[in-house]
């Protein structure tokens, strides 16, 4: 069946009779063509107007011609470049010469997204979810694409998209009420409205209506992708009080709250990659309105899997991707980077970069930097004079923030802040004008004896040491860790789940290792004390596993109340504990660690090593990597996609492990 | 009266016989569904199990079509146009978001089909369906309409789903042979607005071929007190009045699934000719 490029949701029923009645001449805008459609060639009615097809070409007619964008949006629209995009063609002239429409390319036998995300059209059509990832794979990078020429789709629904006959592609529809530079748009259905959006000022033309910039449109992505990857609307489910879209989004209250009940006929969201299910919870839980990952690089991956870990004999290839241009380079060193829609944010001793334009002068003391805000500006934060500064890298605007700091870090994305009892996510609402920094508690804190470091928060309590993880966006666990009870933290790092805590002992410096699985049991635990030499560290065997050994820690009041810490392994080196010779430096000091789609934890364990951990306790045991090549390795990380990335020197580069 | 489901009785105990000679090219349109009992009333219905949904939300429409003997001359035309009805609604964006069901009323209630999902429908399959002879229990049928509506929602509702429904009764005559009373059938269109977490119901009652100005204004008076959402009146019966029913049918069915979700009733559209 044909459909045609323009809202299906109000086609019904046969042409209406003001289309049986006769033909419509019209001519095409350039090339003068003249067209008679009749009623053989009417294909669909909508509210704006009608929709004719003859070959390969559709023409939609407005009803009222008054309401038909003006030439200028209709040039800029047909002027995006992006993959399946319906955009604007030619326009319609009536017999008067007044533009009545205009032609766009014509879409055969496509489907509506919103019918293909039902359970029963996925079985009719054999539509997995690797397919489906693969498909909203292309509306993110055409969404990408949108934005990098300064349009906004606004109303990104499941009607306004249309999958091809072979399900192979996906189409956006009805461009003409796309926002784009002097033309505001205003509507958007319901249940894609982002309800925490902000309004336009008083001072503005459209006071009172929602402003909308990238970030709407990627709550309103993740919506219509979530709907059709999953079969529900996030937000919908029974919930025992909370009823309404209105009272479920206000209240952050999606099918990730555990209090929901999704009907039997939707996926179960764990069905998802890792990371994909992460950044759907983070926009619909704890408000984040950054852009996601690939969909389609984890496609048939479950959510627990098992890594298969490279052999000692494997291979590794270390592909550079940026290098941070500071001059000498000898002494450069890459010391944070932030990967951004299109470009990338860098610290490094001198300066923050955006890309390879100096920005700004690096800020004293520790540096967090982050695409702040629905607009994505790129912002620095640090902490001068007891205070916090939030500054526009860009626009180099500083942004209005009251807030006593006494740390910063920055993890996956999101800048967080430590202050006298809080710390908090900071977000904010601004534009390259400046903005104003707005703080969300996400976890409380002890004044004294609290730390901060990379993604995760260390209390010295009696007895223990509790970690405050940020497991995602805006989101923190906490666990008791009474074998951290005692020595001094060098330096800790956490990333997704996994946590890596350095400990100086007298003399002696021990890494301990730990994995939260949130939604089941924190699996792995391993104490690994310092290697004789820092060129010969062992692949360490695994003696125990989480099943076979006591708990080592609790959680403090599991936010989701599911969690547990229920296990540990530990590993220690061949022949006896270390002594007092194995001082080895600061470089076995750092606790860097990624972990990345597959589970697979790489934990940065010398200057030039790296040990990978299994994602499950009973795969194959963990091994460590060295190379010459990774001389200068100053952090792991994960790149979007979900490939392992390092920071070496001066450069951003690209592991690969074979 | 609460609404009490006995699984254990079957449809055509309740239904007067709905795979009676009458049901001609539809029989086994029911296979499969679950059937269920409405207390208080002669008359059940049925529906496709839980387990066999294939959507997290559904719009449930009833037709309640009248086949009473007047409607004899222009049955098929009803035919036709549920025929229709079923093709376009199969062309929405949300037809997998659709269960329909159908119902004739004469002396009886009979159900064509229960809540079917439109894909497993055959527009065709109601050709020589109707067979036209009786009375006109026409509170019965719209009774049971909006009853089965509300008891099979509710039943979704539980489960998790997202629920609304709109009914609608055809009709050319008034009722002279019901169980039922008007003041039964405004209690049951009362409760359905007012049933637990069912989204919306709309009602809207279609008079055809309308030439007697009683009848008219009996069906008008009939809508208003039993709380209708809408009511239509039309003079004429032939093919072309009703394929604009069914142009309108299609319309109403489709805003009211468009609504599904906003917590609102949908605006209906208006029939004109």
């Amino acid at each position: 069946m044909p459909t045609s490029p323009m809202n299906p949701s109000s086609v019904v029923g046969g042409p209406p009779a003001s289309a049986a009645t006769g033909a419509l001449s019209l001519r095409i805008e350039h090339t003068g063509d003249v067209v008679s459609l009749g009623p053989a060639d009417y294909l669909a009615e909508g509210g704006q107007g009608r929709v004719f097809a003859r070959g390969d070409t559709a023409f939609k007619v407005y009803h009222d011609a008054s309401t038909l964008p003006p030439a200028d949006k209709l040039a800029f629209l047909s002027r995006l470049q992006a993959p399946g995009l319906v955009a604007p063609g030619p326009r319609l002239l009536d017999a008067a010469g007044e533009a009545v429409g205009f032609c766009l390319p014509l879409v055969v036998g496509a489907h509506p997204l919103a019918r293909a995300a039902t359970h029963a059209f996925r079985q009719r059509h054999n539509l997995g979810t690797p397919q489906a990832l693969r498909l909203v794979e292309q509306m993110r990078q055409t969404l990408v694409a949108v934005h990098r020429q300064g349009a906004l789709v606004v109303d990104l629904n499941e009607m306004n998209l249309l999958l091809d006959d072979t399900l192979s592609a996906v189409h956006f529809i009805d461009l003409d009420a796309w926002q784009v530079p002097g033309h505001p748009a205003t509507a958007l259905l319901d249940s894609v409205r982002d309800r925490h959006a902000a309004v336009h000022g008083h001072n503005h033309p459209l006071a009172g209506a929602l402003r909308f910039d990238t970030g709407t449109d990627w709550f309103a992505f993740a919506v219509t992708a979530f709907q059709f990857l999953i079969g529900v609307h996030p937000y919908k489910g029974a919930h025992p009080t909370l009823t309404g879209l209105d009272a479920r989004m206000g209240a952050d209250c999606s099918v990730f709250d555990l209090q929901v009940r999704r009907p039997p006929t939707a996926r179960d969201p764990a069905e998802l990659p890792d990371d994909v299910a992460a950044w759907f919870r983070a926009v619909f839980q704890d408000r984040f309105r950054g852009p996601p990952c690939p969909f389609d690089r984890h496609r048939g991956r479950t959510r627990r899997p098992v890594a298969a870990l490279p052999s000692d004999a494997g291979e590794l290839s270390v592909q550079r991707l940026y290098t941070v241009p500071e001059v000498p380079e000898a002494d450069a060193t890459l010391q944070a980077v932030v990967e951004g829609d299109v470009d990338r944010l860098a610290l490094s001793p001198e300066a923050v970069w955006i890309e390879h334009r100096r920005a700004l002068p690096r800020p004293p003391g520790a540096v967090a930097l982050a695409w702040l805000g629905s607009a994505r500006r790129p912002v620095a934060a640090w902490v001068q004079g007891g205070r916090l500064c939030v500054q526009d890298v860009d626009s180099q605007q500083r942004w209005a923030c009251d807030f006593a700091a006494r740390a910063v870090m920055q993890h996956e994305g999101v800048i967080y802040a430590l202050g006298a009892d809080t710390v908090v996510a900071v977000q904010g609402v601004g534009d390259a004008g400046g903005g104003v920094v707005t703080l969300r508690v996400v976890a409380r804190v002890r004044p004294q004896a609290s730390v901060l470091f990379e993604g995760v928060l260390l209390q010295r309590v009696p007895g223990a040491r509790l970690a405050t993880v940020f497991v995602a966006p805006g989101r923190a666990l906490t666990v008791t860790l009474p074998d951290l009870a005692d020595g001094e933290v060098i330096a800790a790092q956490a990333a997704g789940t996994v946590l890596v805590v350095v400990m100086r002992r007298g003399d002696r410096l021990d890494r301990h290792r730990y994995r939260l699985d949130p939604p089941g049991a924190c699996r792995a635990f391993a104490a690994q004390r310092t290697a004789p030499s820092p060129t010969a560290i062992p692949a360490l065997p695994i003696l125990d596993d989480a099943s076979a050994s006591p708990p080592v820690g609790a959680l403090d009041s599991p936010p989701d109340g599911r969690t547990s810490l229920d296990g540990s392994m530990r590993n220690t080196l061949p022949g006896g504990p270390p002594d007092a010779q194995v001082q080895t430096g600061v470089d076995f000091a750092e606790a860097s660690v990624a972990v990345l789609p597959s589970g697979l934890a790489v934990i940065q364990t010398a200057p030039d090593a790296l040990t990978l951990l299994p994602a499950a306790p009973r795969a194959p045991g963990e091994r460590t990597v060295q190379a010459p090549t990774l001389t200068g390795l100053n952090g792991v990380l994960m790149l979007p996609g979900g490939a392992l990335g390092a920071r070496i020197g001066p450069h951003l580069a690209r592991l690969r492990i074979r | 009266m609460p609404l009490i489901i006995d699984p254990s009785l079957t449809a055509s105990a309740t239904l007067g016989g709905p795979t009676s000679a009458r049901g001609g090219s539809t029989q086994g349109l029911n296979a499969g569904l679950k059937q269920h009992t409405l207390a208080g009333s002669a008359y059940g219905f049925s529906g496709v199990r839980i387990d066999d949904l294939g959507a997290s939300e559904y719009t449930l429409a009833v037709i309640a079509a009248d086949t009473s003997t007047s409607v004899g001359p222009f049955v098929r035309h009803i035919e036709a146009a549920i025929g229709a009805v079923l093709q376009a609604c199969g062309r929405s964006p949300r037809a997998d978001n659709l269960l329909l069901r159908l119902l004739s009323f004469d002396d009886t209630v009979t159900e064509v089909h229960g809540f079917r999902a439109l894909a497993e429908l055959d527009p065709a399959a109601y050709h020589n369906t109707l067979k036209a002879g009786g009375c006109t229990a026409l509170f019965d049928a719209a009774l049971n309409a909006v009853a089965s509506a509300t008891h099979y929602g509710e039943q979704l509702v539980r489960h998790a789903f997202g629920v609304n429904a709109i009914v609608f009764v055809i009709t050319d005559g008034c009722d002279n042979r019901s169980r039922a009373g008007l003041a039964e059938l405004a209690e049951a269109v009362g409760r359905a607005r007012h049933a637990e977490r069912l989204e919306s119901l709309a009602t809207v009652l279609i008079g055809v071929n309308l030439a007697d100005a009683t009848v008219k204004t009996t069906l008008e008076q009939l809508a208003q007190s039993a709380g209708f959402t809408q009511f239509i009146a039309l003079d004429q019966a032939d093919a072309r009045t009703l394929a604009r029913v069914a142009d309108f049918v299609s319309q109403c069915v489709s805003a009211q699934s468009a609504c599904l979700g906003s917590g609102q009733g949908p605006s209906l559209p208006v029939l004109t000719f």
